[in-house]
């Protein structure tokens, strides 16, 4: 593993920066302790609570998942009413709206690559890149001529400035989040954790993956020599994920630990709680036109 | 955190010699990021989809603003949207060391 790490860093730097990495111990630099004013958990009274993986797509369904300002019902509602209220703009000048014309409903999430990729049919067709069709839907505004284009931007503007409370608890950094980040932290940093990263990375060196000694993901110079060989890289990375089986224990430890700091934050989660609906009734009536 | 530390050193003696911002193209993307926090020291302004802010930009980031066309702006820790991440910046943000993301941005979605 060394050998293959020393490999990747002289071939694929000549800047100080790179230099200077190579000089380190290769290192694992997963998830940084972002949220570290939560206090540790005891996850062991949570031994039952696992995550569940769709390997299609690239999403863990996690316990936090119906509390997070990122769930796709939470995003539509935010973008929704931003469309609705930038159409009031543009129809006061004259232009049509638009809002209507896009599809509201829940959409596919994007996929997560908190520890690294592991959908073998994204990997096969886009390689490194996100996968098309995932996230929002958005709307072709070209087709509506340059002065609709020039005027929609300063709309959204206005629109955004109408809201400006709601939007900034819809960014956060909320009690959801900072849940979130420190259970991916914990998971990637615990015993067991390690462990899987580590057979994770044998498992795609054995396949005859140059890593980078940065994260310990394939190098980034795959990319550099093509879409088939950036192809290839994705894909024994996604494959090793599923047959080490590191992917699923990364996520049911991220899973354990979210559901022992929901239990162990209640009153704060509960406050968040009644926060989030009051901005969500906000966001149904600007998009009810209340 | 050792690459974190090394790019930011050096990009920030590049970007005091005035060379990078010179050189550095406005792509007119709708995300736009600063190397200070409060919008100060313009840096550059990217897409979603940005599966790599590039080696003059990385791990600089630490105010950002999300205009149209953009819906929102997710930052990564890492290249093609890996490691940690934010929650979704519809607005911006003045100072991402509320988040634990200053000077942490590789790829933003």
């Amino acid at each position: 593993m060394n050998t293959s790490r020393t490999v990747a860093c002289l071939v694929s730097i000549g800047a100080v920066i790179g230099l200077t990495a190579c000089s380190a111990d290769a290192v694992t630099d997963g998830p940084p302790a972002t949220s570290d004013d939560l206090p540790a958990v005891d996850i062991a009274a949570f031994d039952d609570t696992s995550a569940r993986l769709d390997f299609d797509h690239a999403i863990p369904t996690l316990p936090l998942d119906d509390l997070s300002l990122s769930s796709p019902i939470f995003v539509s509602k935010v973008l929704h009413a931003l469309a609705v209220a930038a159409d009031s703009c543009m129809t006061d000048q004259g232009y049509e709206a638009v809002a209507d014309r896009i599809d509201w409903s829940p959409y596919l999430l994007e996929e997560d690559r908190t520890y690294g990729l592991w959908s073998i049919p994204y990997a096969s067709r886009s390689g490194f890149d996100l996968a098309a069709d995932t996230g929002p839907r958005t709307l072709d505004t070209l087709p509506l001529g340059i002065e609709f284009n020039k005027a929609y931007p300063v709309c959204m503007e206005e629109a955004k400035s109408s809201m400006t409370d709601e939007l900034t608890f819809a960014q956060g950094p909320d009690i959801d989040w900072r849940i979130r980040t420190e259970a991916q932290s914990r998971a990637s940093a615990s015993d067991a954790g390690e462990a899987a990263q580590a057979d994770w990375q044998t498992c795609m060196e054995d396949a005859g993956l140059v890593l980078d000694p940065d994260d310990g993901r394939p190098s980034e110079q795959y990319s550099a020599q093509g879409k088939e060989s950036e192809i290839g890289a994705a894909v024994t990375e996604a494959r090793c994920a599923q047959t080490t089986g590191a992917v699923q224990v990364l996520y049911d430890l991220q899973a354990k630990y979210e559901a022992a700091y929901m239990d162990d934050q209640a009153a704060q989660i509960q406050a968040f709680s009644d926060e989030r609906r009051k901005v969500e009734r906000f966001f149904d009536d600007v998009i009810a036109g209340r | 955190m050792l690459k974190k530390i090394v790019a930011t050193a050096a990009a920030t003696a590049v970007i005091a010699s005035g060379a990078l911002l010179a050189a550095a193209p406005a792509q007119a993307a709708g995300i736009e990021t600063w190397r200070y926090k409060n919008y100060k020291t313009y840096l550059s302004s990217f897409g979603t989809g940005t599966s790599y802010v590039g080696s003059a930009f990385d791990n600089l980031t630490s105010s950002l603003k999300v205009r149209s066309p953009a819906n929102y702006a997710v930052l990564y820790q890492h290249r093609d949207y890996r490691g940690a991440k934010t929650g979704k910046f519809y607005i911006g943000a003045d100072d991402l060391s509320d988040w634990g993301f200053d000077n942490m941005t590789s790829s933003i979605g």
